[in-house]
């Protein structure tokens, strides 16, 4: 694996206009993508982890919506400060983005045919006919049985399975260096969603590309990712490499996550290990260490100040202030203001 | 546990349970049928956990749904007290509907918005005629307190409940008329992981307190696991496999719920295990396919699964499986 950054993300604030005021979404995240890995970002719903990856393409509406701050670089180039022209070109060509639900992304009255040829036209000088048969190509590498017969189906006519197969086929037309998946095995069955991240892994393999890993489920994370970022409010808590992450998390959070999920081989009917408490409202953010409502370590500077997120380690970063003393404390670390 | 129900008389008897959907012309002619659930059987003994595992479209919710009779099955029986709750008439399942109550996936679409929490769960109450106003106050606000939610919740609307909160409601109105048996439809599979660990533990607290009987429905294998004391896999709209959960996880039998199983994505990247990756879809339940309905994805199919039906076979104490390998 490179240590190359394709594609940097620095001091990323998202901001959203609401009813009820500024919310900010994102709230300074970093980090970096190397060529030809698979980053996963790890959070529970409105931790922020989709808005961050669609803030990387400007997804949102900037006109009446959003305000972004910080900087994304790919290829040496700020994506923020981008004309809208120049991000058209970006996106679907350079970095391309799958998401969870296939049915709602495609478009119910052209063929999967005429959409992905679409995609490839307004990228890339060929002619219509070139463009469809590497659409057939595209359709076939990413396992579509029959795909001369296929291109000319309706997305209702084709199973869920299939139609993340399409997306997939769309989004790496036209050979991209970074693909942001968003979810995109959450609303597969497990058999099918086995089948998509194997497709997913192979195609890695054959392209090099980079891909960016969003979803909720630490199984899937341990399955293909190799670097972890943990959001948590808006927030990087954590990031690390797989092994690391799995075998000595250093955030209370990333703890209280893996341990409260049900595994196949641990005690069964056991009372299960849980984070108390909800994620607090983007209105009301704590003012310290924003996780620090729910933890069982936190003490009176936690409540007070925001820890930063510090490297702690090879490949390792961590937002906490006792991260330390509770790795080594282990249980018996004993708490004076508790 | 199943040592001690399998001398029991089981609470409910399910007997080759059969639900058709119809698909009809624009006219009403009935062309075709939806074989939702194909000849299902199985029991439930009192006090156990009983999981229901397998994929969107197997029949597992069809299964739940037609227990409690919001929808009517095809064919089949239900024996619960002696007596078929299927046969009987609106009027008189009332009175036995009292012991069946369900929780659903999103408890947010099955609450009226417009309805405070303590209004929506006292209507069961209302429903079932027991107790004066007073009364049916108290059992609420006592309701709310088992399930880890305060007595102030009692005048809110559903809108100002997280998905969790939610959760804990939809449990409170299942639990409010004292149920024998509760039929959990994807009870936390619309919830985070940190709050559905919560919810995973009430459920299994109320189990302990109350003697609650679970019908499990989830695709989700961990969390079956971890609360079921038995596991039945469908596939199809049939029952392919059923046996103790120790039996289905460490020793599954049949090919399907072997590659349901090495399907599941585990939280520890050092465990790489040798996965079984099927081909193709499931097969539309319109016209499922020939005789085992699994031998078009099955890695093990022979001439004879095309053709014929493989017929449900015991293999170890109380362990079950369909598949023309164990005959």
């Amino acid at each position: 694996m490179d240590n190359t950054p394709v594609l940097q993300v620095k001091e990323l604030r998202t901001h959203f206009k609401t009813e009820r005021g500024k919310v900010t979404a994102v709230d300074g995240v970093s980090f970096s993508l190397n060529e030809g890995e698979i980053l996963g970002i790890v959070g529970e719903s409105g931790c922020g982890k989709s808005v961050t990856s669609q803030s990387i393409l400007r997804l949102f509406d900037e006109k009446y919506l959003t305000a972004y701050e910080g900087e994304i670089i790919f290829r040496g180039k700020n994506l923020l400060k981008a004309s809208n022209a120049e991000m058209e070109k970006l996106r679907g060509n350079n970095i391309s983005m799958i998401f969870q639900d296939p049915l709602s992304s495609l478009n119910p009255v052209f063929t999967i045919g005429q959409q992905i040829t679409e995609a490839i036209l307004l990228h890339e000088k060929t002619t219509k006919k070139e463009a469809y048969q590497k659409a057939i190509e595209m359709l076939k590498l990413t396992g579509i049985p029959a795909p001369e017969k296929r291109i000319n189906e309706y997305p209702h006519e084709l199973s869920g399975g299939m139609r993340q197969r399409v997306m997939i086929a769309m989004a790496l037309a036209c050979k991209p260096r970074v693909l942001i998946a968003d979810e995109p095995t959450t609303a597969l069955d497990v058999t099918i969603q086995a089948q998509i991240l194997e497709l997913m892994l192979e195609l890695k393999k054959e392209t090099g590309m980079a891909i960016i890993f969003i979803t909720h489920d630490l199984g899937v994370v341990a399955e293909i990712c190799s670097r972890v970022a943990v959001m948590y409010l808006g927030q990087i808590v954590e990031e690390a490499d797989i092994n690391n992450l799995f075998e000595s998390p250093n955030h209370p959070y990333t703890m209280g996550l893996i341990k409260s999920i049900p595994q196949l081989d641990g005690d069964r009917k056991k009372e299960l290990n849980v984070i108390p408490g909800t994620v607090p409202s983007l209105n009301n953010v704590p003012k310290g260490c924003r996780f620090a409502t729910r933890c069982e370590f936190a003490d009176s500077k936690c409540q007070e100040e925001m820890p930063e997120l510090i490297t702690c380690g090879e490949n390792r970063k961590v937002r906490c202030w006792h991260y330390e003393t509770i790795k080594t404390g282990g249980e018996n670390f004993v708490f004076t203001n508790n | 546990m199943s040592l001690q129900t399998i001398e029991k008389k089981p609470l409910l008897e399910i007997k080759s349970l059969k639900k058709y959907y119809p698909i009809k012309t624009a006219l009403g002619r009935t062309t075709d049928y939806v074989q939702a659930v194909n000849d299902v059987s199985f029991q439930l003994y009192e006090g156990e956990t009983y999981g229901l595992v397998g994929e969107s479209g197997c029949g597992k919710s069809t299964i739940g749904r037609t227990l409690i009779r919001l929808q009517q099955p095809t064919e089949g029986e239900a024996i619960f007290n002696n007596i078929d709750i299927f046969k009987l008439s609106e009027k008189d399942f009332v009175k036995v509907r009292k012991e069946f109550q369900m929780v659903f996936q999103d408890p947010f679409s099955s609450l009226n918005p417009r309805q405070r929490i303590g209004q929506a769960l006292e209507e069961p109450l209302v429903i079932h005629k027991i107790g004066p106003k007073q009364k049916r106050t108290e059992l609420v606000m006592d309701i709310l307190q088992k399930v880890g939610l305060s007595t102030d919740h009692y005048y809110r609307y559903p809108h100002e409940f997280s998905g969790g909160q939610r959760q804990r409601i939809g449990i409170a109105r299942a639990l409010i008329l004292k149920p024998k048996v509760i039929i959990c439809d994807e009870p936390v599979s619309a919830l985070d992981v940190s709050i559905q660990s919560q919810i995973i533990n009430l459920m299994q607290k109320l189990q302990k307190e109350y003697k609650l009987t679970y019908l499990f429905i989830a695709h989700d294998i961990s969390v079956v696991r971890h609360i079921s004391d038995r596991i039945g896999v469908m596939y199809l709209g049939k029952l392919v496999e059923e046996g103790s959960t120790d039996q289905i996880i460490s020793d599954p039998l049949h090919p399907y719920t072997q590659a349901l199983l090495s399907a599941v994505p585990l939280p520890n990247p050092k465990l790489k295990k040798e996965r079984i990756i099927l081909k193709g879809d499931i097969p539309s339940p319109i016209h499922p396919p020939s005789g085992c309905f699994f031998h078009t994805r099955c890695p093990m199919a022979t001439d004879l699964c095309k053709k014929e039906v493989p017929q449900r076979k015991q293999m170890k104490n109380d362990h079950f499986v369909s598949c023309h390998l164990y005959t």
